[in-house]
């Protein structure tokens, strides 16, 4: 090979070397005359042309798909910001989440857009509550136990608050493989799960989850629940667009009211709470007493002013020392229900005294659980005194508790505690059971050979409003073989009187089903005459705080001669009630009264003791 | 015009035209000799055309006569220059569906004219219904349909084929491009 021919051969070699830096636009030239390096120049040409034309089309097919991949992007963007979702992907094998999507989203989930965590940093930022069914939800995928990952989880945003976010996503491999990537969306579920409808406001759930991070944030902390009593009623005469402008109206106006280091909640029920942080707690007070004052307004729909009842609860949650929300719900509702059952509007400070009687009423609570559960629960009888005939006529039933080790329990205790559990309704039906075969008891048998002695039962004002009641026991008497007529329904006057609609009904019904019903603890209240004559009532019994005097004040004699002598004429049997000594029983007598219990008689006693009681009875006559 | 026609023009009048016309014919050329002619550069187009003129009128000859000779070179001097032309291609059909690469190939030296889309335009193949049948448009300003003609017949009697060849339409009658059908219809008896 000569020295030219090599010469020309490594100059073609030297214009190839562009080549290196991606350069196919230039072309080899030789000035050699020997036709095979032409041949040689003219491929190199030819394969360089052929690389600048597959170079130019890849950059093309590049920018197509690049154009592609954008507008797919774009549309992706767009689903995802109307759908108002995050996307995740979780690499199970190398432990970490990558979290995408609308900005939107992601910043309320306190992460940037296309984040990637650790998933154990991602966990610590998810509700604590939480972590451990997400690990365990987590390990289930790691089996392959099931391809899909559906969970909800509670996660901490940017500015401090919760946000309720659901999860679904699928793993990369069928069922019983494990997946190395699930991914996913992430929903932000917050406004169905965090907020109050119709009012919008942040919820109890809210409250609950909020209230520890406000806790070890800021200090102290005091919480005011407001309860407006009669919101339902109110509620259940507004047509849906007018329930809509009273929710809106009152929003605003608690809004309005609200201070700049409070936080408004609907707890649902006609409650709202607001919640102060770092305020001076000598000012609890005198802030319930502003929104006492300021609630004293009415709210406006559709031109009717509507007023509204309330009872307000102040609690300092620092100084009580309460560490969960369910316990300031809880201290709220004692306090309420105090209020409440006193007939007291206003406010009231939680205290100690409080949360004793929380702890009373809770340890009661348990006793009358357990009395239902082990049949500890029995009725003892206090015999009615015919004061015609001189003889027993029937008994009252009055509900104990037989403790084996606090022993007889009185109703006083254990009965407010169960209207305002529910556990009444267990309760009354042991009541309703028992009262029923005492019917049938050996011992008044035998006491009453012509088995006509009547038993009374109280019924509970909760009850009212089962309609089922009367037909109910209508049949449980039926099955004993018991004449209807002889169980007598009684009811307080209060009851009467807070219910009338429902109380009227259901009494009528009882009635329907020849069951008598007597309006019991007559001259405690309202003493309403009128509601004598408009209910059905059969039997009147006179309170014994009325008879108390009977003997020692001429006026309170003059009130029960005038009562005894109004329920005679419309046709009503009076029972005295709380007959303690011979005088008013002879004061009674003279009066034409007809029948009388008390502890002259007897006091109330177990069934099984009836047999002294008559004849404790039948001595008292004689004397 | 490529380096590699010019090279089978002056090869063509180099053997088969009498040398003592060679001073002559490179006169009218306005050269005084054999041009050195490198494959992989390209050359003024309108030398062959006159080179072509003069020739086939020093030799009385037709155009069809002188494309059949250029034919001749062509097959010959690229058996020798690039014999991977004729091993690659099997049969005259085969060899015709590669000139459109081949004159790529040869193209890609020319900086004005390589890699443009007009250029790939001069020779195209398009599908055909038919198995044994070719259509290749042709386009370029030199209108050399003639010598593709030529080459095509020359390539049947090279391949021992039959064949025929025809044109639906040419630049010579005013059209944009040669649309030239080539059918092949097997091996001679021979």
């Amino acid at each position: 090979m000569s020295d030219e021919f090599q010469q020309d051969v490594d100059d073609i070699s030297d214009q190839l070397t562009q080549v290196l830096h991606q350069q196919f636009n230039f072309r080899v030239e030789t000035n050699s005359t020997d036709i095979r390096l032409q041949k040689l120049a003219m491929m190199c040409n030819f394969l360089l042309e052929s690389a600048s034309q597959q170079k130019e089309l890849f950059e093309q097919q590049q920018q197509h798909h690049l154009e592609v991949a954008q507008q797919r992007m774009l549309r992706f963007e767009r689903v995802l910001r109307g759908a108002s979702v995050a996307l995740f992907e979780l690499d199970l094998k190398r432990h970490y989440i990558q979290i995408s999507g609308d900005p939107r989203i992601t910043n309320k989930l306190k992460i940037y857009n296309n984040s990637l965590f650790r998933i154990d940093e991602w966990i610590s930022q998810i509700h604590p509550h939480d972590r451990q069914r997400i690990r365990r939800l987590m390990d289930e995928q790691l089996t392959g136990q099931t391809p899909y990952l559906d969970f909800e989880y509670r996660m901490q945003s940017r500015d401090g608050e919760y946000r309720y976010i659901q999860a679904h996503g699928i793993g990369d491999a069928p069922q019983g493989t494990p997946p190395n990537i699930v991914a996913g969306v992430l929903i932000d579920q917050s406004q169905i799960h965090y907020f109050n409808h119709p009012s919008m406001l942040p919820n109890r759930e809210y409250f609950r989850d909020i209230f520890p991070e406000q806790q070890v944030i800021t200090q102290p902390i005091y919480c005011i629940v407001i309860c407006f009593s009669n919101i339902y009623s109110i509620l259940e005469q507004l047509t849906e667009e007018q329930i809509d402008q009273f929710y809106q109206q009152l929003n605003c106006y608690l809004k309005s009211q609200q201070l700049a280091n409070e936080r408004l909640f609907a707890l649902g029920h006609g409650q709202y709470l607001v919640m102060a942080t770092q305020p001076h707690i000598a000012e609890l007070e005198q802030r319930c007493q502003q929104l006492q004052q300021s609630l004293q307004q009415c709210i406006t729909v559709n031109k009717q002013s509507i007023w509204l009842k309330y009872h307000i609860a102040g609690i300092d949650v620092t100084t009580q020392r309460i560490h969960h929300a369910d316990e300031v719900i809880s201290a709220a509702q004692w306090v309420l229900r105090s209020l409440s059952r006193k007939n007291q509007y206003g406010y009231a400070l939680y205290n100690q005294a409080f949360k004793q009687d929380i702890q009373h009423r809770q340890a009661i609570e348990q006793l009358l659980r357990m009395a239902i559960k082990r049949d500890q629960v029995t009725l003892f009888l206090q015999p009615i005194v015919s004061l015609i005939k001189q003889e027993i006529m029937g008994y009252e039933a009055l509900v104990r508790i037989q403790h084996p080790t606090l022993g007889i329990i009185s109703p006083e205790q254990f009965i407010p505690i169960a209207e305002e559990t529910g556990l009444i309704e267990p309760l009354s039906q042991i009541i309703f059971d028992q009262a029923i075969a005492l019917f049938n008891h050996p011992t008044l048998v035998a006491l009453h050979p012509n088995q006509e002695h009547a038993i009374a039962i109280n019924l509970s004002p909760t009850l009212l409003g089962q309609h089922q009641l009367p037909e109910q026991l209508s049949a449980q008497l039926k099955q004993a073989g018991i004449a209807p007529h002889r169980l007598k329904i009684e009811v307080t006057e209060s009851t009467v009187m807070e219910n009338t609609q429902s109380a009227t009904e259901l009494l009528k019904r009882f009635r329907d089903k020849q069951m008598d019903v007597a309006l019991d603890d007559f001259g405690t209240g309202y003493s309403a005459l009128a509601y004598l004559t408009k209910l059905p009532f059969s039997r009147l019994k006179l309170d014994r705080q009325i008879v108390a005097d009977v003997t020692t004040s001429p006026s309170q004699a003059a009130i029960v001669e005038m009562v005894m002598m109004l329920a005679k004429k419309l046709g009503l049997t009076t029972v005295v009630e709380g007959i303690e000594t011979t005088e008013q029983l002879e004061f009674i007598r003279a009066l034409g009264g007809e029948l009388a219990q008390g502890f002259l008689f007897s006091r109330p006693c177990p069934v099984t003791e009836m047999a002294k009681a008559h004849a404790h009875i039948a001595d008292l006559w004689q004397k | 015009m490529l380096g590699y026609i010019h090279l089978i023009a002056f090869n063509l009048v180099k053997k088969q035209v009498p040398a003592k016309l060679h001073p002559a014919i490179l006169s009218a050329l306005g050269l005084e000799q054999f041009p050195e002619i490198n494959i992989s550069r390209h050359y003024e187009r309108q030398q062959i055309i006159d080179l072509m003129t003069i020739v086939s009128q020093k030799l009385s000859l037709s155009h069809e006569e002188i494309y059949r000779l250029f034919s001749d070179e062509f097959i010959r001097t690229s058996k020798q220059i690039f014999p991977h032309f004729f091993t690659e291609a099997p049969s005259a059909k085969a060899f015709m569906e590669k000139l459109e690469t081949i004159h790529s190939m040869m193209s890609a030296s020319d900086p004005n004219e390589s890699g443009k889309v007009s250029f790939r335009r001069k020779l195209l193949s398009v599908p055909s219904h038919f198995p044994d049948q070719l259509v290749m448009f042709y386009h370029s300003p030199s209108k050399l349909c003639g010598l593709f003609e030529a080459l095509f017949h020359r390539l049947l009697v090279e391949y021992q084929e039959k064949g025929h060849i025809s044109q639906r339409c040419c630049m010579h009658d005013g059209h944009e491009h040669c649309e030239i059908v080539m059918t092949f219809t097997g091996a001679t008896n021979e």
